[in-house]
């Protein structure tokens, strides 16, 4: 019996090549969709599971107050002295630091092999206690517990040493300070919120600071959130109590002043990729709000497969009413029929499953290359995935093919046997238009969504910020004499480099503006205590007109007023606000309880000095050469390519030790929105598929319908009607359920864009062209798809339609 | 083995219902040739259809070998009709899926007779009806003829105890329908019950018995 089933379930298949075409392949495309999402999913979830203490790990974040009782701004990073207080409170708990070196990539060399590396940690030893990182080579009990030792990763061992054994060799740090390489350490999982590629034992920080040129005070500050800390409590002390005694804590440790005003708190590891979106996080963690927005839309385009696989099923019914009466007069029972039917429906729906692997194997080395990066294929060795899998292909056959198995073995053999024309067809096809109207809901959801993310972030990276971003290059300072002797060195650097024609500004200052910005301690001159935090940044005398800012009021900074360095400050227009000015230029304002006097000397337009993510607040300019950390070159066209050629010989000529590196202002800039970047390219693709397969369904129903009314359309034909009045008729349909699909997804989709919106400072208005744009596009494609076949019933003859009868 | 009271059938159109078979009141032995004759719409082929459980009455009791089919379930009913029935069509329908062979085979399929033994029955009908050398074609491969042929092939393959023939030869020319009308008459000298619904005089000549329906009404049994 089962043969016989496979066999007309086969036969088939191959008869409607059409209509299986159209079932398996949109299946056997969202089903890879799903794997894909499935994928991603799995591994944001997995995000810091690997450790094997990972439910006893929690990171210290600091939070300060700007006034106490105010709420806190929190930060992924702890002061130095936090860790070794915690272990004297809290004696049964292991504590970790990480310290990546402050605002420069640190210059590694071994012979002639020198790079800037961007993950390079000093790191506590028990750091291999805490985490389960591990060690190719090498033993975690000891590695990094001697001063001056480091373990790094293979791919970074092979960069310097070739392949050469790399234990016992020795790498320098900053042309200066040696250290001995004790282990290899086994590559970082994807999944890490955290990744590096040494490992250095954090000791002798003294020599290590006044090497890089930080103030060695630093290292006792309880201010500067310096380092990553983690915790491991063990087994018999819960999170709960720790952080409840850690008000009592900051109020024994922490010095008078930050009292009130600093609030610690523990963080759970497993949270930190999917939730923490603090201040100075090592890296831009994920977001929980993609995963579910991800796993919708892979549940929707599986929906929408599925809606095919139903529609065609019982648009196909009629043909198969036949075979339904002709079975019961060979003697099967409804119950025969209905297995035979959902066995039909299995047997698609694995097909489509083969076919789904297929896709996946061809589309996972591409897609990891250029949009989900760190998908593992290794999710399809897992043995509960595939069993899941499996089984979800056979549901989903399962309920494809319930509802067409039931609807047909319903039928009484003597009425579908006798009559041609359809019987309680109105009513199963009042059911093909609701899931059509879901269908086309859902895709315009889909596509309204994919274009408001892009134009979100078409409007991101195209936002007037305020300021010159064009034409500029950035080039970091550490290490270098510039940076040491800036009043000297660093002017005959920047002399040298407006020697050439095309080099228009030059510019010291302590961060990328646009990306970054001090904040800084503050009062209002004499006799004031209030101390106001408030973002900074540290120019030099070209910065305004380099990035072509405007002062609104006031004076720029002057070289011809000693007074104006260090004492002198210009403020943007929102600082004037915050500080309850009218009139700004005069008023008295210094560093936190500075010796000198100070006052501001002008106004400047408020820009946007941090991402968009953020909306612009107050800031000061400030003349402070100490704090200089990245010198930036604005060059004018035509002549960029000789003026970047310029300043590398320039580097080369007062830099020789050290290989340039730099950035052009603009990539930097939109570097700050690369995952959006791909969450966009994720959606592209995703309602791509999700259109696409909808309109597969559409593309078969509309042949389906056409072909039903093969007889109707011979007789409107013969009465006179025209090509055009044939394709209006069967496409009319079309076009109002479409219409209908569109005051659906409306309401939904501006719900949760604005939501989504919310994230950002600066955003997009969500307009009715985005909307209307969607609605057409919708439209249009399903008009395109269901004329094909209409314009193909209308031009046929129809003789050919009326033969029959 | 048959007996039909007060059968009715009508359709619903609107709120009108539509009768096609009225007060249908009627025995039928086991042994017995029946002819049901009646112009077009008159109600021959709903009364065949429902004699066969293809069709359920709309009111009226019908009870087949006793049992009482219009109290029975779905399962039960094919069951007694898998057991006891043959249908053949004016129009053949034979699964267009199924080889000749294949569509053979079905019925013993449905009735679960094991492998070795379904074989040869269905080797046995192939011979029987001299249509061996069809068996791998499908059929639209096949004339009218020969597909009708197979039809009947297939009503008979599982010696049913009743044969039910929707005008057997409506769509065949006089040749071939005289050949089935043979087979039929020789199959009820073996024994089978066989109601016809035909329109042709010449096919009412080989049965013992005809009925005349009008309108849905019984109009002569003789």
């Amino acid at each position: 019996m089962l043969k016989n089933y496979l066999k007309v379930a086969l036969r088939n298949l191959i008869r409607h090549k059409g209509y299986s075409f159209i079932n398996v392949f949109g299946l056997a495309v969202s089903l890879a969709s799903c794997v894909i999402i499935a994928m991603w999913v799995q591994k944001e979830l997995s995000f810091d599971r690997f450790h094997e203490h990972q439910q006893n790990i929690y990171r210290i974040i600091k939070g300060i107050r700007a006034q106490e009782g105010a709420e806190a701004d929190y930060f992924a990073r702890a002061p130095f002295p936090v860790a070794e207080a915690l272990r004297s409170q809290f004696p049964e708990i292991l504590t970790v630091r990480f310290f990546q070196l402050w605002n420069q990539t640190p210059l590694i060399s071994y012979e002639e092999n020198r790079f800037y590396e961007d993950r390079f940690f000093f790191v506590d030893s028990t750091v291999f206690a805490v985490f389960s990182f591990g060690l190719q080579e090498g033993d975690p009990a000891t590695a990094l517990t001697r001063p001056y030792s480091v373990v790094l990763t293979q791919a970074t061992a092979s960069k310097y040493f070739g392949n050469e054994d790399p234990i016992g060799k020795t790498i320098t740090l900053e042309e200066k300070l040696d250290y001995t390489v004790t282990g290899v350490l086994e590559e970082i999982p994807a999944n890490s919120h955290i990744h590096f590629d040494f490992l250095a034992a954090m000791a002798d920080m003294e020599t290590v600071f006044s090497t890089v040129g930080t103030p060695t005070a630093w290292l006792q500050s309880w201010y500067w959130t310096a380092c990553p800390t983690y915790v491991l409590l063990p087994d018999n002390v819960s999170a709960i109590s720790v952080n409840n005694q850690l008000p009592g804590f900051v109020d024994r440790f922490f010095p008078e002043r930050f009292r009130g005003k600093t609030c610690l708190s523990l963080q759970a590891l497993a949270d930190i990729h999917l939730y923490s979106h603090l201040g100075a996080e090592i890296e831009k963690n994920g977001d929980v709000f993609y995963v579910y927005v991800f796993s919708a839309a892979g549940l929707l385009i599986l929906f929408i497969a599925c809606v095919n696989f139903v529609n065609l099923s019982v648009a196909k019914a009629m043909s198969r009413a036949k075979e339904v009466g002709l079975r019961w007069v060979c003697g099967g029972h409804r119950g025969q029929l209905i297995n035979q039917f959902l066995l039909e429906s299995s047997v698609m729906s694995s097909t489509a499953m083969v076919i789904a692997v297929v896709l996946l194997e061809l589309c996972l080395p591409v897609l990891n290359r250029h949009l989900l990066t760190g998908l593992s294929p290794a999710i399809l060795g897992n043995w509960y995935f595939c069993l899941g899998f499996v089984f979800a292909v056979f549901v989903i056959g399962l309920m494809a093919g319930s509802y067409p198995a039931f609807v047909l073995s319903g039928f009484r053999p003597g009425t579908v046997l006798r009559r041609t024309t359809t019987c309680g067809s109105r009513q199963r096809s009042r059911l093909r238009r609701v899931l059509i109207v879901l269908q086309f809901t859902v895709s315009i959801v889909l596509g309204v969504s994919a274009l408001t993310i892009h134009s979100q972030l078409d409007f991101m990276q195209n936002k007037e910020l305020g300021f010159t971003t064009e034409h500029i290059i950035g080039m970091l300072l550490a290490g270098t004499d510039l940076r040491q002797d800036v009043g000297h060195r660093g002017d005959a650097f920047r002399n040298r480099l407006l020697q050439h024609a095309d080099v228009s500004h030059v510019t010291f200052t302590s961060v990328t503006p646009g990306v970054k910005r001090n904040v800084v301690p503050f009062d209002r001159g004499q006799g004031s205590n209030e101390r106001i935090d408030l973002p900074t940044i540290f120019v030099d005398y070209d910065f305004l007109e380099t990035f072509g800012l405007d002062v609104t009021e006031g004076r720029p900074f002057s070289k011809d007023r000693p007074a104006d360095s260090g004492s002198s400050f210009i403020l943007n227009e929102i600082a004037v606000r915050t500080l309850g000015w009218d009139e700004a230029v005069g008023k008295p304002l210094r560093f936190y309880g500075a010796d000198s006097a100070g006052q501001v000397i002008g106004v400047v337009e408020d820009f946007n000095y941090e991402s968009l993510h953020k909306p612009v607040g107050p800031l000061v300019l400030a003349l402070n050469a100490g704090w200089y950390d990245q010198v930036f070159v604005r060059m004018q066209p035509p002549g960029v390519r000789s003026a970047v050629q310029h300043v590398m010989a320039a580097w080369a000529e007062f830099v020789p030790s050290r290989p340039l590196e730099f950035t052009y202002l603009d990539d930097e800039l939109s570097a700050q929105y690369r995952f959006e970047e791909s969450v966009d390219d994720v959606m592209v693709l995703f309602t791509g598929l999700a259109i696409f397969i909808a309109c597969l369904g559409l593309l078969g129903l509309a042949a389906f319908s056409a072909e039903q009314r093969t007889k109707e359309i011979g007789i409107r034909k013969v009465l006179g009607s025209s090509v055009t009045g044939i394709v209006r008729l069967l496409t009319g349909e079309f076009v109002v359920l479409v219409a209908i699909a569109n005051v659906i997804a409306w309401p939904v989709t501006y719900y949760v864009m604005n939501l989504w919106l919310q994230d950002f400072a600066y955003r997009i208005e969500l307009g009715i062209g985005t909307f209307v744009l969607a609605g057409l596009a919708a439209m249009l494609i399903a008009l395109l798809t269901v004329s094909y076949q209409a314009i193909r019933a209308a031009r046929a003859n129809p003789v050919e339609a009326l033969k029959y009868e | 083995m048959i007996e039909l009271r007060n059968i009715a059938k009508y359709y619903r159109t609107g709120s009108v219902n539509t009768y096609v078979l009225r007060r249908i009141t009627l025995d039928i032995r086991e042994g017995e040739f029946i002819s049901i004759m009646g112009p077009s719409g008159a109600g021959k082929s709903t009364l065949l259809n429902i004699v066969g459980m293809l069709d359920d009455a709309s009111e009226g009791e019908y009870s087949f070998l006793g049992e009482p089919v219009h109290q029975l379930n779905e399962k039960k009913r094919a069951s007694l009709y898998k057991e006891h029935m043959g249908f053949i069509f004016q129009s053949y329908h034979l699964i267009d899926e199924l080889t000749v062979y294949e569509n053979l085979e079905t019925p013993l399929l449905y009735k679960k007779i094991k492998g070795s033994q379904r074989k040869s029955m269905v080797c046995d009908t192939l011979d029987r009806f001299q249509i061996v050398g069809k068996k791998d074609l499908f059929p639209n491969q096949l004339s009218g003829g020969q597909q009708q042929l197979v039809g009947v092939a297939r009503a008979l393959i599982a010696n049913p105890k009743l044969l039910l023939a929707d005008e057997p030869t409506g769509n065949l020319h006089s040749a071939q329908g005289k050949e089935i009308m043979d087979l039929f008459k020789k199959l009820n000298e073996e024994g089978t019950t066989i109601i016809q619904a035909t329109h042709s005089e010449t096919n009412s000549a080989y049965s013992r018995r005809i009925i005349r329906l009008h309108d849905g009404w019984l109009e002569s049994d003789e």
